[in-house]
């Protein structure tokens, strides 16, 4: 590549400017764009759909907040069942103990 | 601005009047950079409308009125682009590939007039399609703004969305591709 080409493509690019004649609209080209609008312009039920889909969106969230909250809710609930449900037998098997005499306690404990 | 901020306001408020005084002021400035960008004139009402589609389906993602034209410009030139891709996968024959005849004849069609100046001007356009159909649409649409539209770095800038350095850089490379394409071009 040389100056020259350079300077060519810069006459080039330079001419180009005034190369361009001024173009006029047709007169239909404002209804054409209209009708090329509404071609476009999505199903009516589409519509519906696009303009409801931010409470959709927030309902869907809502929802899934309040099922992870359940969720959670029970989860605890069931965890704490367990923790009661194990205290109870530990309970239980401290009070046979007790109930037990002395010397079964001292025996079960003895190696044999 | 060719319209007041009130009226883009309006249009994005869905009011087609002011949607209507936005095609009426900008129709023609859009007409004259799409024949620049895609270099026929048998194309460019089509994608004009498109532009102007284009902008009525997306007035509501503009976050600021005071950005409306670089947003234009951009819509534009993004229709262009299309275009261009499509033509370019497309069967198109060049006008510069037709015989001289072919093309005067065509131009005498195409407006009825003939002489020096007209015919000077047509081989011009002809033959700035033809470099730049050689390079990338994204050089082509980049050197047409700067080079033949004229628009400057600052303006430039606003429209692609990077600073002028950038700009600068991506000119440069593109630049330096035409030029490798219009050696090849005289060389034919």
């Amino acid at each position: 590549m040389n100056g020259n080409t350079e300077q060519e493509l810069d006459k080039l690019f330079a001419a180009s400017r005034d190369a361009f004649p001024e173009l006029d609209a047709s007169p239909n080209f404002l209804p054409e764009v209209w009708s090329k609008i509404e071609e476009r312009r999505a199903p009516g039920w589409l519509t519906l759909i696009g303009n409801w889909s931010p409470r959709l969106a927030l309902a869907a969230s809502l929802a899934a907040a309040v099922l992870t909250t359940t969720s959670a809710i029970n989860h605890q609930k069931a965890r704490n069942m367990q923790l009661l449900e194990s205290s109870y037998i530990d309970a239980l098997t401290v009070s046979s103990l007790d109930e037990q005499d002395g010397s079964q306690w001292i025996l079960a404990g003895l190696p044999r | 601005m060719l319209v007041e901020l009130e009226t883009i306001e309006r249009a994005q408020a869905g009011e087609p009047d002011a949607f209507n005084e936005i095609v009426r002021a900008y129709r023609k400035r859009i007409l004259g950079t799409i024949y620049r960008l895609i270099g026929r004139s048998e194309d460019v009402e089509d994608v004009s409308q498109e532009v102007f589609v284009r902008l009525y389906y997306s007035l509501d993602q503009l976050r600021s009125v005071e950005v409306f034209e670089p947003w234009l410009y951009r819509l534009t030139t993004n229709a262009a682009y299309d275009y261009l891709r499509k033509r370019k996968r497309g069967n198109n024959i060049r006008m510069a590939d037709l015989s001289e005849e072919q093309v005067i004849a065509a131009d005498a069609a195409e407006s009825g007039r003939r002489d020096d100046e007209i015919r000077e001007q047509t081989e011009i356009r002809e033959f700035l399609d033809v470099l730049l159909d050689e390079v990338s649409e994204e050089d082509r649409i980049l050197l047409t703004l700067k080079e033949v539209q004229g628009l400057s770095l600052k303006e430039l800038s606003r429209i692609y969305e990077v600073n002028e350095n950038a700009l600068k850089v991506r000119l440069f490379r593109a630049r330096k591709r035409a030029l490798k394409a219009y050696e090849a071009l005289k060389k034919r």
